[in-house]
Formats: structure tokens, C-alpha cells, sequence
């Protein structure tokens, strides 16, 4: 995160497209349609729609933030290092990669040891991996250490 | 399909026979009670009657395995 000053000073030297490519508006409020379509088109939404809507009913919440909400606020950021990646191609979170690898088979590695199968799905704090002899396996997300595609 | 947590998850499986794994523990079991922190696995230990009951920390498993009845 950039610090108050260094903030001020990129904000002031933020080139248009740069500008267009976060939303700088707070978290609920919705970015003006005009200015931030990109943002409103991909992941402004993605945000609300998923990831904010999920937290309001993870039980965690009390807490202060279920485990879906530990990702950063990407909407909010003001450096776009840590906001909009550049390239959006590339995996951000181990979640992202676990979400890109649905359906295939994969190899998680826990501190026990690795899980061998497809993976099924991806839930907010664990996955579901389906081994060869049909033995369904939920791994905490927090305990992955490693995930490879086979 | 499936619930959202972990742990909303394990509370739909009550009852069923699991493999618990920690960083250093493997435990076979009946999936007995799921609370915010804790899992109760009641160990069966052979075919005459005695079990373990096993509390587990929710933070400390590594994965929890529903195996196909034989």
C-alpha cells in the first residue's frame, strides 16, 4: 500500500488510462458507469458480486472477515500494483489458480502430505478434490502449501 | 451442493466415516460433532466396543477424507 504521501503524488501524475483501469470509488458505492465502465465490466463487479455478497453470509464475518474476505479489496486500492493487475492472465491468489484448475486433475500438497485427483470445486475457505477411487477430500485452502496440475 | 466453509461443510457429514489428517496426526473415525473450532471423531478401535473420542482443532487439519463405503 502506498503511504499518504506518495499517494497524493501519484495520484496527481495518474495518467487517464491508468485512472480508467480502478475504481477509486469506496467500497459500496458504485463506480459512475461512465468513467469506469472497465471497471463496472470485470472486476468492480466481480468484487460485489461475489466476493463482498459471499462474506455477508460466511458466519466468520462476526469475527471481522470470513476467510473469503482476507484476499485484497482490489476496488479500493489505490496502487494499481495491488489493484488491477496489468495482466489479468496471471493468478493473483492461490484461490485464483485453484479456480482456473476446476475440473482437472491436480495434486495439492498439505503438510500431511499431497491429495491426488480432479478437483471439483472451490468453495470459500476449502476445496473439493475427488480421488481415483471416488473418496471425496475437502483441504482447508489456508493448508495448501503447493498445487500442480498433472 | 456444497456449503460455503469448511466447517459448514464438515456439519453436513455427521455420521459419516472420515480420515482426519494433521501435520502430524491421521485419524480414522465417525465424524461425531463440528463446532466453530472443534471436530469429534469417535475413533473405533476394533470390533468389540471400545472407541476413542478424538477432539480435533478445526485450524489444525490438513484434510478430512469421506472414503467410498465398501
Amino acid at each position: 500500500m502506498l503511504k499518504t504521501k506518495q499517494r497524493a503524488r501519484y495520484n496527481k501524475s495518474m495518467p487517464t488510462w491508468v485512472e480508467k483501469m480502478y475504481c477509486k470509488t469506496s467500497y459500496d458505492d458504485r463506480c459512475d458507469d461512465k468513467r469506469h465502465d472497465g471497471c463496472h465490466d470485470k472486476r468492480h463487479d466481480r468484487c460485489h458480486d461475489k466476493r463482498h455478497d459471499r462474506c455477508d453470509k460466511c458466519p466468520q464475518s462476526e469475527k471481522g472477515h470470513g476467510p473469503c474476505c482476507k484476499e485484497p479489496i482490489q476496488c479500493n486500492a489505490l496502487d494499481p500494483t495491488n489493484c488491477h493487475p496489468f495482466n489479468p492472465n496471471i493468478p493473483r491468489t492461490l484461490r485464483e489458480v485453484l479456480l482456473s484448475l476446476i475440473n482437472e486433475q491436480v495434486q495439492v500438497t498439505t503438510p500431511f502430505g499431497p491429495i491426488t485427483g480432479t478437483l471439483l470445486v472451490v468453495k470459500c475457505d476449502y476445496i473439493v478434490i475427488v480421488e481415483a477411487s471416488g473418496a471425496q477430500v475437502l483441504v482447508p485452502i489456508d493448508k495448501i502449501e503447493l498445487v500442480s496440475e498433472l | 451442493m456444497f456449503e460455503e466453509t469448511f466447517v459448514e461443510e464438515l456439519a453436513t457429514r455427521i455420521g459419516s466415516r472420515v480420515e482426519i489428517a494433521t501435520d502430524n496426526n491421521f485419524i480414522e473415525g465417525i465424524l461425531s460433532t463440528v463446532t466453530e473450532e472443534l471436530v469429534l471423531v469417535i475413533e473405533v478401535s476394533n470390533g468389540y466396543g471400545s472407541s476413542t473420542i478424538m477432539y480435533i482443532a478445526v485450524d489444525a487439519i490438513n484434510f478430512v477424507r469421506f472414503p467410498v463405503a465398501a
